[in-house]
Order: structure tokens, then sequence, then C-alpha cells
């Protein structure tokens, strides 16, 4: 059982400077919570106060209901992979994964139970000899999360842990991981700039700007309902669009629907888009206007797909596609500004040619151009 | 196939190694076989060999009850000054290892020793030995000739010995420190480890590559030491500080037995390359990684 409380934690340096400024978060048993962000966010930060490698300026940390802003770092009782691995080189892998306990003074048959245990559930078994350097870097990583795990500790800290690993072979320990935390049952608090692993492995996200955090939530909250556009923009690949545009609204009593206009087209809202605005005291003004890849259809997807509500047709110009396997990527300029639309790969156009595109309405998101806040949530 | 060099190449290769060669054959190799051949004969009061003796000036030597003092007195001494200097200059390297303000100025300190000339070191302590104006007296209160006393004369040299070698010793220490990832540190104290244990468990083995190269140059330079023995002691009181090299210099120039002083470096000499022989020989056991 192991639960975290950080209530306004804050870093900060001289002169003011906030390296991380009132993050609160509830962490209850078994999460495994990725705090994500592009670098300099503030996120290593937070992760070295809870292990206590770097002090706490402000706020409180609460591990297990204990206040533990000034317990020192192996009061804490947790173990940290870090991203070049700290592996100890003068050790071998076996001494290694052993150290953490042979300083707890454990019995030597049960350190060996226990580093065996972890060296089998890692697969690194015939590795326990080797030394540091004679290892791969999937090895080596290895090692490192061998070495945290051997301690049963109440949490896990990652810091960018796959970071160093080539695409292939952080895919895989990606899923490893995942299945690590299945098996342990651990808390895990996991830092990365990569979305990838953030949406894959988080069952909460943590999404930082600046010191600051953005907005919590599942994965799946997080993709669809950014709370402003800073999260909507990182995370998703490739990343939403966006266009800033006027907000209109008809004026002859049959058509009173609320639209904005890209290169002159009128894009109709959905009635409950248009509601949430003018609650909000957004009409006639200036909004962003974001859309993500996926939610831009060409005829053939729209009609594979019937039940959505499209906006009307708007013609473009291919500029440029890209074949991925499963899909194509097209872009095409709109206002200026380059889009990217994931359609089906069956698609034929080429660059140079025009398109019709329809955007999913339900899809849209719409931000304040001053505070960036999402406006239809 | 490996094409031989055609004369001109190796004349040209042997051309560039000239320069070296020669310093190293005037100021080297010259004199080393000639002290080889020096301690095969008596000589004159000029040091040219008169008379052959064969291994005669070494039996003379493994008889005398001076010489085995002197070989005694040498290994305590090299044994205080490598230990001393050893820890010194991996306390001083340490202890500078954090950043804090003031640091270059602790850094400048403890690497000072280097710069100092052995002579002028041995005269400060000298002053600062002195037995009634000396400081050491005056602070501690206590009332000792220390450099005419045989009990502490050879500690005093040694102590003043390890303190000069211990600035090299603290760079050498700190580049290997430097050499240390910080994040092993972070991950120990992470996992449990109270900075002792981090000290034992990873900065020393961090250090062993460095410490046994330190190690072998610090013998090498013990067992060479002169200029304080000569400002300080003499060699005295009595035989109580006659180091080799002191003996060697005394045996040559004051007594004008060339061919003996000449035989004791040839044995110093052995010596020094038997032990650092044996220490890369264990290197080879006791450096890991």
């Amino acid at each position: 059982m192991s639960t975290l409380t950080l209530r306004n934690i804050c870093k900060r340096y001289q002169n003011d400077n906030y390296a991380v400024k009132d993050f609160n978060l509830e962490i209850s048993d078994q999460e495994f919570i990725i705090f994500v962000g592009p670098s300099g966010c503030g996120k290593s930060t937070t992760l070295r106060m809870i292990a206590g490698l770097e002090e706490i300026s402000g706020g409180e940390l609460w591990i297990d209901g204990e206040l533990s802003n000034y317990l020192e770092p192996k009061e804490r009782n947790l173990s940290m992979v870090f991203q070049n691995y700290a592996l100890y080189p003068n050790m071998t892998v076996y001494d290694n994964m052993a150290f953490a306990l042979k300083v707890r003074k454990m019995p030597k048959k049960q350190i060996d139970e226990k580093v065996q245990e972890a060296a089998r559930i890692l697969e690194i078994e015939h590795l326990l000899e080797r030394y540091p350097k004679a290892l791969s870097g999937g090895q080596k990583q290895r090692v490192a999360i061998g070495s945290a795990i051997v301690r049963n500790p109440k949490l896990f800290l990652m810091d960018e842990p796959l970071s160093n690993l080539d695409a292939k072979l952080r895919a895989q320990m990606r899923v490893e991981l995942s299945k690590l935390h299945k098996e342990l049952g651990t808390t895990m608090i996991y830092v990365t700039h990569d979305q990838t692993e953030a949406m894959t492995l988080g069952t909460r996200i943590v999404v930082m700007k600046a010191g600051e955090v953005s907005q919590v939530d599942s994965p799946q909250v997080l993709y669809q309902h950014p709370v402003n556009k800073f999260v909507a923009g990182f995370i998703g690949s490739p990343s939403m669009n966006f266009l800033d545009v006027s907000l209109y609204r008809g004026y002859d009593v049959e058509n009173q629907k609320t639209y904005l206009t890209i290169e002159d087209h009128p894009v109709y809202l959905l009635e409950k888009t248009a509601r949430l605005l003018k609650e909000k005291g957004y009409h006639r003004s200036k909004v962003t206007f974001g859309i993500r890849p996926e939610d831009i259809y060409t005829e053939e997807g729209k009609e594979a797909n019937p039940k959505l509500e499209y906006s009307e047709a708007m013609q473009v110009t291919i500029i440029a596609r890209e074949l991925l396997g499963a899909e194509v990527m097209l872009y095409f300029d709109l206002e200026g500004i380059q889009f990217c639309a994931r359609v089906e790969p069956e698609n034929q156009t080429r660059a140079g040619e025009k398109l019709k595109v329809y955007f999913d309405l339900n899809r849209i998101h719409l931000f304040d151009m001053e505070t960036e806040q999402t406006l239809n949530l | 196939m490996k094409k031989k060099p055609s004369l001109l190449e190796r004349t040209r290769a042997y051309g560039f190694l000239l320069p070296c060669i020669l310093i190293f054959a005037i100021f080297l190799f010259y004199p080393f076989f000639k002290t080889i051949f020096l301690s095969l004969y008596k000589t004159n009061k000029m040091g040219q060999a008169k008379l052959f003796v064969g291994i005669g000036n070494y039996m003379d030597l493994l008889t005398s009850s001076s010489f085995y003092n002197s070989l005694k007195v040498t290994l305590i001494f090299v044994v205080i000054v490598v230990v001393g200097s050893m820890a010194i200059g991996l306390l001083g390297a340490v202890l500078c290892n954090k950043a804090f303000p003031g640091i270059r100025a602790f850094s400048t300190a403890y690497a000072l020793p280097m710069a100092i000339a052995s002579s002028s070191a041995a005269m400060i302590f000298k002053i600062i030995l002195h037995p009634s104006v000396g400081i050491l007296n005056k602070l501690t209160g206590l009332n000792i000739n220390w450099v005419s006393d045989p009990k502490y004369a050879l500690v005093c040299v040694a102590i003043l010995t390890a303190w000069l070698n211990s600035g090299i010793n603290f760079l050498y220490f700190s580049a290997g420190l430097g050499n240390i990832d910080e994040s092993i540190y972070e991950r120990a104290s992470v996992d449990g480890a109270s900075p002792i244990q981090q000290f034992f468990h990873l900065t020393l083995p961090g250090l062993s590559p460095i410490m046994f190269y330190t190690l072998v140059v610090n013998i090498i330079q013990a067992f060479q030491s002169f200029g304080q023995v000569k400002i300080l002691t003499q060699g005295g009181p009595g035989e109580s500080t006659n180091l080799i090299v002191y003996s060697i210099y005394r045996d040559a120039f004051f007594n004008y037995r060339f061919g003996s002083a000449a035989a004791q470096s040839v044995i110093l000499f052995v010596i020094v390359m038997i032990l650092t022989l044996v220490m890369f020989k264990i290197e080879k056991k006791g450096v890991k990684y």
C-alpha cells in the first residue's frame, strides 16, 4: 500500500525563479503516473524532489500519510531508475543489484534469493557475473530496473529510463515495463518527454509546462479533451492542426448558426458547441481552431463513417503525401498554415492534386487566443 | 604485405628521434652505465676509476651496519611518506569535490606543495620546528627538540615530505574523482548507502586505476627524497635520517668514495625496479575495471 500526496510543491532558485510551481497531485496505490512535458518543464526536478535528491523549496510531500519533506532519500524507501542507468562500474551485475540490500544489512541468503528472482523476471540471469561495461544499452537498462525492484520499494521513480535506447528496443522495453507494473503492482512515477510512452504506459498523465501542471488525466481524456492548446498540441503525433479563425453568427432566422470561416468557407458549429461558446461570451471574436489529423476526412472516409457529423466540403490542394504503411498523411495549406490529415491508405491523391476534405464537427477544439484555454469543454 | 621501409625513410625516422636520443644518452644512459661501471671500481678523489674490485664494493655494503641502517630508515621513511601523502591528497580531493564558495582558494592551497621547492619548504619547517622559537613548540606547549632528537627527526622529515608530495596527489585524485559519474552517488543515496559506505564502495574503487599509478609514482618519489634531509637534518642525529640517497651523496661528495656510492645507487635502482614490477603484476589482479 503506498500513496503519495504532493501539495503545492515548489522548487525555487535564486531571484524567485521557479523550476516547479504549485505542483498538486494525489497518487493512489498501484497507479502508473507519467510526468510528461518538453525539456525544462520541471518534470525531472519534481521527481528528484520526491526522491529526496533535490530540496523542496515550498509545499508538502506526504508519503503514506507521513510528511516527508525532510526525510533523507534512503528513509523514503523508494527506488529510482536513472536516465543513464547509473550502474556502479566497479561491481558485477549481481553486486549492482544486491547493493541496496547489502547496505541494509540483509542476510546473504535472502539477498541471493531476491537477486535471482529479479534476474529471472528481467531475464538477465546469464549476465550476473558481468561488469556493466560489458553490457549493451538494453541489458544495462534491465540491470538498472532489476536493482530497483529487488528492494520491493513503496514507489518506483523512473527518470526517462528508455531515452538512451534505440527505437526498436524502446518499444520492446515499453511493453515489458507495462507488464512489470502489472506483475509487481507497485506505484510508479515515470518521467518522459516521449508522448508515446506517456500514452501507452500511464494510468494517469501529468502534462507539465514551464514548471506548472497543465492537466492531469487518463490518456484517453487527455487526448480527447485537452484543457488548453499546449496539451492539445503536445499530446498526439502528428500533433493537432491549429489555425486562428473568426467566429460569426448568422443573421437570417433560418440559418442562425454560429460559424467560423476558413479561407472564406463557413464551418458551421454544432448546436452544443455554439451554446458553450455563447455561455462563455465568445461570439464574433477571434479564437484558435484545432483539429487532429485523424479527424479530417476525405469523401471516402466520410462515406465509411456515415454517423459522424461533418462540416461542409472544403477544397484543398495537397502539397505532400507520406505513406506510412497502414495510413497516409496528406499535407495541405489553409490560410498559409500547414495542415496534416491522416487518411486511409487506399487514398491515391498525389501532391499538387485537389481534394475535398471534411472536419468531424464533434472533434473540433476551440481555444481562447490569449489564455489558450479550451472553450468547448 | 607490409613493405619494408626504404633506407631513406628509416634514416629520416631516426633523424626525428635524434634530439631525444641525444638528450637521453647524455643525461640518462651515460650516467646510468657509468654508475654501474664505477660501482665495480675503487676511485680516486676526482671520481676516476682506479682499481677494479669486481663486486667488492657490494660486498662491503652488504656487511656494513650503516648501510643496513640506511635501508631500514629509508623503508620506514617511504612507508610514512607514501601513506601520508596519499592520505592528505585523497582527503583534500574528496573535500574539494563539492562546489562551495571559495573552492578555488582551497584547491589551490591543497595543490600548492607541488610548487614549493623541497629545500625552501625544509627551511620553513626548520623554523617551525625550532626548539626555542618554533611555532610548533609554542602552540603545543611542548619542549621537544624535533629535528635533533633521534626519536622524532625521521618522522619530522617524513611528514614534511608527505606534505610536499601531497600536492600532486591532490591533483591526480581530483582528476580521478571528476571521472566518477555523479549519478551513481544519487542512486546510492536512494539505495540507502550512507556517505561512508558510498566512499568505500564507490569512491575508492572508482579511484583504483589512478590510485595505483599514484602509488607507483609516490614510492619512487619517496625513495629519491634528498633536499629536505640535506637542509633539515643532514642525515643526523647519528644516522637516524640517513636515507639511501643522502648516504650516496655523503659517500660520494664528503668521503670521496664514489665506488661505494655508485654501488648504493645500483642497489637503490634494483629495489625500486623490483617494487615497480611487482606492483604492475599485482595491478592486473587488483584494478577491476
